[in-house]
């Protein structure tokens, strides 16, 4: 529904059906709601800016769509501004969290970058993201005409005629596209009639720009969504803006808020807008810490604290996720190397890098904990964070326990592939909204708030995952094994022991998650056991490589048929964890539901049905050359050369004579 | 032959089938579900006797596989404990399944405590006129995924009497409104629909329209003549009200709001007369004056935190009472009619709020299958006619309105409505840039239906097809058939059982998300309840008073007297609460008052108190009767926060009631599995005998081949 108004918004934007212009740049706030100085009444209709403001204050010609941006090579001093406070999206974050959302989604992201920085094609200069919001917020008329909306989809430039090989372009050259007005109108409609599924590629890609000037627009026009001045006594009390709080002294109206307070308010705020259009950098720095002390003060008890806002702009600035990635991909290439050149000093830099990588990781899982005050694993973004700890932490345990190399590779490509995914699907898809992959911490809804038992249910269900998934990548490493290099008996059989290893921790922690689950439900809401799509699909899981696990018991389909299966049963986890939400969509664990991403599932899945088809047939082939018409074969052949005992092995010499007191006894 | 059957039944060959075709169901349940909805999976699948007899035979082999290892090794303790736990699990889900109770109870606040809890079935029940106990068909609205599932036979009081459900979908009317000043304004209405949108109520009921009412001679005389009437703006925050006098000469009155306690209070000097209202307690609806006849107030809405909003009507901006004002009405002794329109607008005089009810269409399906409409206009008056596809009617609301059957759907319903919605579906497709001007397009409109049944009734060579609407056991919503000289009353009220005790709803509570009031986000929803057992209903409780809520008695003389304040004690006994005990500690008490006000009491100046209430919300459950063994037993009902009706109803909460026996077996069984596989994995070295390592590979290879020919026996 909320998207639904955005995109009318966005419509009405685009569609230009209103009369006001946008609002004065020289306007001062005062509290004076008589007089006629207030330039922007809060019922403003969201509207296109007015072709007359294009003599504002650049020399470029008033028909030209885009231009270059002002001059900002004086730079400020933003570290203040980060601080101030902001009530959005129910939560109170730093601005520079706000800032950094919202210029994300109109710029796009960048790797490695915490701070969107949005490179002018015209003036060929830099603009930070603070100077960028500062400006489409303090000076818009000299915004409106700087390309800085991302248009990233081809098809879609090609369509609204947009040079292709160009990224960014101006609010002024979209708003005057009826085209991208055409076939947004035709998106909301189909959305309108319940055919979301229909929408095409174009559609969407034409939504999401729609929404990227819907955003730029609500900065420039729209300050009622910057509520930074804090509820004077309510610690949970909603936040206004400047403007509203200038409103909330009316006739007829009564102010929570005092009077002589909002005036100094408004002074400094004043103060800071004139600093900044000056650039004077000495003056914006005080002018900021004036302002910010002032919104404090406003109410000194929940106003909240420095460290805490600190916090999580170090969180925002440094992406340890990101670094985490890349010393995991460093890990496991330097892995790679480390199976064929037994070289202590390479193990060594790479278990380096894997420490590194896992340390980040942590730190980040850490610091989005307290953050957001709760776990982090509310939605698809944070579970595969989650994931992908596992997956690096029992990977070191195993490596450490065993030191053969299989388990650190397969533990650093895990967390690699969980952590670049998360990372790097805003850029590559262009959009840092995708529903459940948002990386934004939001506030949970009631029925996941604070209880311990469905914490605890969580983080094990997905601890399970991360160890499948150890499981899984172990899986193609034999596989790959298996295909190239054949005649490598030993190493096979280790790495179905580590297989084995790695299943053994998922099964464990999969069925102590599903039935903590049923313990939850009990206790919490409703029955044990509900036969709801999510709880169902665990079970498939469970059932499935319980099947795996059997069969290779009872000497069925050896210990092949366990890294078959390490690779197969991971996609009923893939069902379990991604297919019910986003596939499905049915069921009671549908809050974590979004969509997108299924194109991409897809094909790695059927990557892994080629992939296990060809192993499969290589297995088949080495076994008939090799002649063993068992499959138990390889096990039994290099089992001098060992140095891991095989646990299934000691088990089932243990075991299989214990039928039925009539069997020899 | 035992010792086969019995190694058959434990062998690893029929597990694995169980396992495998039992993934396969619980698979095609998952798409059943997607497609169609969750009851619909749990009727064909999950609670199919199949499925139970798939789980039995689990069981039996679970067990089978265990039996034939007697005596037990060390080292198959964890085999063992695994194997027993999913036993257990699936015993204590039988019981549930068997003796296990689940069902809901809508609770508003006010209303008397009651025992009625409504399960998720329904009853038809059909009876005739004046003769015995109604015949009575089990059913499950929700089971029943439309055409294919109809037409089952429905049980009737006499063998001459047939009946039949024909359809879930009920007689629909796509109705089509314009208008110089409204412009296009479609809605799709469901027999059983009583909509109030914008400029009428729009009702869909079955039978004939009443003859439109002759107007008397008094009535014709009044028509020149109206009430005298003001209408004021008060506010608690503000001396002055604003007042305008819309009919009549002004009266003068003086009015003004108090807050005392969080209690709107109106004090009023009419006439020279005080009056002092509980707002509140009159809230829309007229109410007569005191000591005035002829004088009426009617009190159009309490706004705790009043804005004027966009369209210039008034709104809360939350129900903080941080600027509290009422709007109210009086009206007065008919005098002759002053020419000034009645919606006309002073400058500065409080808005219009406009007359319910005034403009009316409702729309009646006949016994002969006709349409017909009973208008009432402010304007107009009253007017019947027939209907059908394509005619207009001026309405006589908004100026020139009229309306236009655009389609009437009389037969065939669910194939009608469906096809209906898939043409809407393309014709909206095909057109993005045709504007439409809908409450709800019909795909919508369909999920948002009134939920019922389509009864089809022969009896004596005659047919009638009868909507039967969903009802409650309490109210059943009975409908009046003639069919070959029978009278019959048919009704379809869900399935209810009485508990042993008595529920209430004290409170309810759901603070929103701080900065997201519009978009309707809430924090939490919490409900206090309170309990009283039938049986003794005095049950634990030490004080006589009380029958709901709690109550503490302070010490005399204790400061927590002045802590707690003399505006909350019981009138004429001041060391005596009336409140809700959120929290019972060994040191101390939270104490909740209706006003929100909450205060923490240390033990040591209480004297006594009565605890009936309990509080509830997501996640955080109740149980009655509050047993030590209850929660490990499961024998104790368990309470649910899982329904509101924010932000339209903040007086109604609904709960969830459960009783599941098998709660012992399935946790004990839920630790054996856990525990088992664990032992299994990691301790399962500690439990092995040392033997030396060339008797066990020899060991191996002679069992590997006895294991070639039963494998089976080998899983554990």
């Amino acid at each position: 529904m909320k998207s639904l108004g955005v995109m009318m918004l966005a419509l009405a934007l685009v569609a230009g059906t209103a009369t006001t212009g946008a609002r004065a740049e020289e306007g001062k706030y005062s509290s004076q709601p008589q007089q006629p100085v207030d330039p922007r009444p809060v019922k403003q209709t969201p509207t296109p800016v007015d072709p007359s403001v294009a003599t504002g204050d650049g020399a470029e010609k008033p028909e030209a769509p885009e231009a270059a941006a002002p001059d900002f090579s004086t730079a400020l001093d933003f570290s203040i501004l980060d601080t101030i406070a902001i009530q959005d999206n129910g939560r109170n974050k730093p601005l520079q969290t706000f800032i950094t959302e919202k210029m994300e989604l109109i710029v796009g992201r960048k790797l490695f970058k915490g701070v969107p920085v949005l490179t002018d094609k015209i003036s060929k200069q830099n603009i930070n993201g603070n100077d960028l919001f500062l400006s489409l917020w303090m000076k818009p008329k000299s915004m409106i005409r700087v390309p800085m909306i991302l248009v990233s989809y081809g098809p879609l430039k090609q369509e609204l005629g947009l040079t292709t090989t160009e990224k960014h372009f101006s609010f002024e050259r979209l708003r005057n596209l009826p085209k991208l007005q055409e076939i947004g109108n035709g998106a909301h409609k189909k959305r309108l009639a319940k055919q979301d599924g229909e929408l095409t590629s174009l559609e969407k890609e034409a939504e999401i720009v729609l929404k990227r000037m819907t955003v730029a627009w609500s900065i420039i026009n729209g300050e009622e969504n910057l509520k930074l001045i804090p509820h004077p006594n309510q610690q949970h009390g909603d936040w206004v803006s400047v403007s509203e709080l200038q409103n909330s002294f009316g006739e007829l109206k009564q102010s929570v808020y005092n009077q002589g307070k909002a005036n100094q308010l408004f002074e400094k705020f004043n103060a800071f807008a004139i600093a900044y259009r000056e650039r004077d950098p000495a003056k914006f720095s005080g002018a900021t810490q004036e302002l910010r002390s002032e919104l404090a003060s406003i109410s000194p008890s929940f106003y909240p604290p420095l460290n805490e806002l600190n916090r999580e702009i170090s969180y925002n600035k440094t992406r340890p996720f990101a670094w985490a990635w890349a010393c995991y991909l460093i890990a496991s290439v330097l892995g790679l190397f480390a199976l064929k050149y037994a070289n202590t000093t390479l193990y060594r830099v790479m278990m380096g890098f894997y420490f590194g990588g896992l340390a980040l990781h942590v730190y980040g899982f850490a610091l989005r904990c307290l953050i957001a005050g709760r776990p982090p694993v509310s939605n698809m973004y944070e579970s595969v964070i989650w994931v992908g700890f596992g997956a690096v932490f029992f990977g070191l345990i195993f490596e450490l326990i065993y030191r053969k190399r299989f388990f650190a590779l397969s533990g650093a490509a895990s967390g690699f592939v969980c952590l670049v995914l998360m990372d790097t699907i805003p850029i590559l898809l262009g959009n840092t909204e995708l529903p459940g992959f948002g990386s934004d911490i939001a506030p949970l809804q009631p029925v996941l708030r604070d209880n311990f038992w469905l914490t605890v249910h969580v983080l094990t269900i997905t601890l399970s995952y991360a160890a499948f998934k150890l499981g899984w990548v172990l899986g193609h490493v034999t596989l790959f094994s298996h295909l190239f290099r054949p005649n490598q008996k030993a190493e096979h059989h280790e790495l179905h022991q580590f297989i084995y290893r790695a299943l053994q921790v998922g099964v464990l922690l999969l069925a102590i998650g599903t039935i903590l689950g049923g313990v939850w439900a009990y206790y919490s809401w409703g029955r044990f056991w509900g036969w709801d799509p999510k709880e169902n699909w665990a079970l498939i899981a469970l059932v499935t490589y319980l099947i795996f696990l059997h069969g290779r018991f009872a000497g069925w389909w050896g210990n092949f048929g366990l890294s078959f299966g390490s690779v197969f049963g991971f996609w009923t986890i893939v069902m379990a964890w991604y297919g019910v939400n986003f596939v499905l969509g049915s069921g009671m664990h549908a809050y974590g539901s979004g969509a997108g991403g299924g194109i991409y599932v897809a094909a790695v899945g059927i990557f892994d049905v080629l992939f296990l088809a060809a192993g499969t047939i290589a297995y088949m082939m080495s076994k008939k050359s090799s002649g063993g018409g068992n499959d138990k074969s390889d096990d039994s052949e290099d089992d001098s050369k060992l140095t891991v005992s095989d646990p299934i092995k000691d088990a089932r010499a243990n075991e299989l004579d214990q039928p039925a007191p009539s069997a020899g006894e | 032959m035992f010792k086969k059957i019995l190694r058959f039944l434990g062998s690893l060959q029929l597990a694995m089938i169980l396992l495998i075709v039992m993934t396969a169901m619980v698979v095609w349940g998952t798409i059943v579900e997607s497609k169609f909805t969750a009851e619909v999976a749990k009727k064909y699948i999950y609670a199919n006797v199949f499925f139970d007899l798939w789980l039995f035979m689990l069981a039996v082999n679970l067990f089978c596989v265990a039996a034939v290892r007697y005596p037990w090794k060390p080292h198959q303790t964890g085999f063992v404990i695994t194997h027993a736990g999913i036993i257990v699990l699936l015993v204590g889900a039988f019981i549930d399944r068997h003796y296990g109770i689940e069902g809901f109870i809508p609770l508003y606040r006010g209303d008397a405590p009651t025992d009625v809890m409504e399960l998720h079935e329904q009853d038809v029940l059909v009876s005739k006129a004046g003769e015995g106990a109604p015949a009575r068909t089990r059913t499950h609205l929700k089971e029943l995924t439309g055409n294919g599932d109809m037409g089952f036979k429905i049980n009737t009081p006499d063998p001459a009497i047939e009946a039949t459900a024909v359809d879930l979908y009920p007689p629909a009317v796509k109705l089509v409104l314009t208008g110089a000043k409204m412009g296009r304004f479609e809605q799709w209405l469901f027999q059983g629909d009583n909509l109030n949108m914008g400029p009428a109520t729009m009702k869909f009921v079955s039978g004939m329209p009443p003859a439109p009412k002759e107007k008397s001679k008094e009535e014709l005389e009044a028509a020149d003549k109206a009430p005298r009437l003001e209408r004021y703006f008060t506010f608690a925050n503000h001396e002055t009200p604003i007042s305008k006098t819309l009919q009549g000469q002004p009266t003068g009155a003086k009015a003004k709001l108090e807050i005392k306690n969080e209690k709107p209070l109106l004090h009023l000097d009419l006439f020279d007369k005080h009056i002092h209202l509980d707002v509140t307690q009159i809230a829309n609806k007229k109410v007569p004056l005191e000591d005035l006849p002829d004088w009426t107030i009617y009190v159009f809405g309490y706004y705790p935190n009043f804005v004027m909003g966009e369209d210039g009507k008034p709104t809360n901006r939350n129900n903080n009472p941080d600027n509290p004002a009422i709007v109210f009405e009086l009206q007065g002794p008919l005098v002759a009619k002053t020419d000034r329109p009645a919606d006309s607008e002073e400058p500065h005089g409080p808005p219009s709020m406009g007359e319910p009810g005034a403009n009316a269409l409702t729309l009646y399906l006949g016994p002969d299958g006709k349409l017909r409409y009973l208008l009432k206009s402010r304007v107009k008056g009253e007017s019947v006619g027939e209907l059908g596809e394509g005619i207009t009617v001026p309405a006589g609301w908004a100026g020139d309105a009229a309306f236009t059957i655009e389609r009437f759907i009389p037969t065939e319903f669910t194939k009608a409505l469906l096809a209906d919605a898939a043409k809407e579906y393309e014709f909206r497709a095909k057109n993005p840039g045709q504007l439409y001007v809908s409450e709800m397009p019909l795909p919508n409109r369909l999920e948002t239906r009134p939920m019922g049944m389509m009864v089809r009734v022969k009896a004596g060579g005659e047919t009638k097809d009868v909507w039967v609407q969903l009802s409650t056991s309490q109210a059943p919503r009975k409908e009046f058939v003639q069919v070959g000289g029978h009278a019959l009353s048919l009704s379809l009220p869900r399935r209810a059982v009485r508990l042993p005790f008595k529920i209430a709803l004290e409170k309810f509570y759901a603070p929103h998300q701080p900065g997201m009031k519009e978009s309707n986000m809430f924090m939490a929803f919490e409900s206090t309840l309170s309990f009283q057992d039938k049986a003794n209903p005095n049950k634990g409780q030490t004080m006589d008073p009380p029958k709901q809520l709690d109550f503490v008695r302070i010490k005399e003389g204790s400061i927590a007297l002045e802590q707690l304040g003399k505006e909350h004690a019981m009138p004429g006994d001041p060391t005596l609460f009336r409140c809700a005990i959120s929290q019972v500690e060994p040191e101390f008490l939270q104490l909740d008052f209706e006003d929100k006000h909450s205060a923490i009491i240390a033990r040591s100046h209480i004297v006594e108190f009565t605890k009936n209430t309990h509080k509830i919300h997501m996640n955080h459950p109740t149980t009655y009767p509050q047993t030590p063994w209850g929660p490990f037993l499961g024998t104790s009902y368990k309470f649910s926060q899982a329904d509101h009706q924010m932000p339209q109803n903040p007086d109604y909460s609904g709960v969830q009631v459960l009783r599941d026996p098998g709660w012992f077996f399935k946790w004990v069984g839920s630790l054996g599995i856990c525990f088992g596989i664990f032992t299994m994995f990691y301790l399962k070295p500690y439990f092995r005998p040392k033997v030396k390592k060339v008797e066990d590979e020899e060991g191996k290879k002679g069992k590997k081949k006895k294991a070639k020919g039963n494998a089976e026996m080998s899983h554990a």
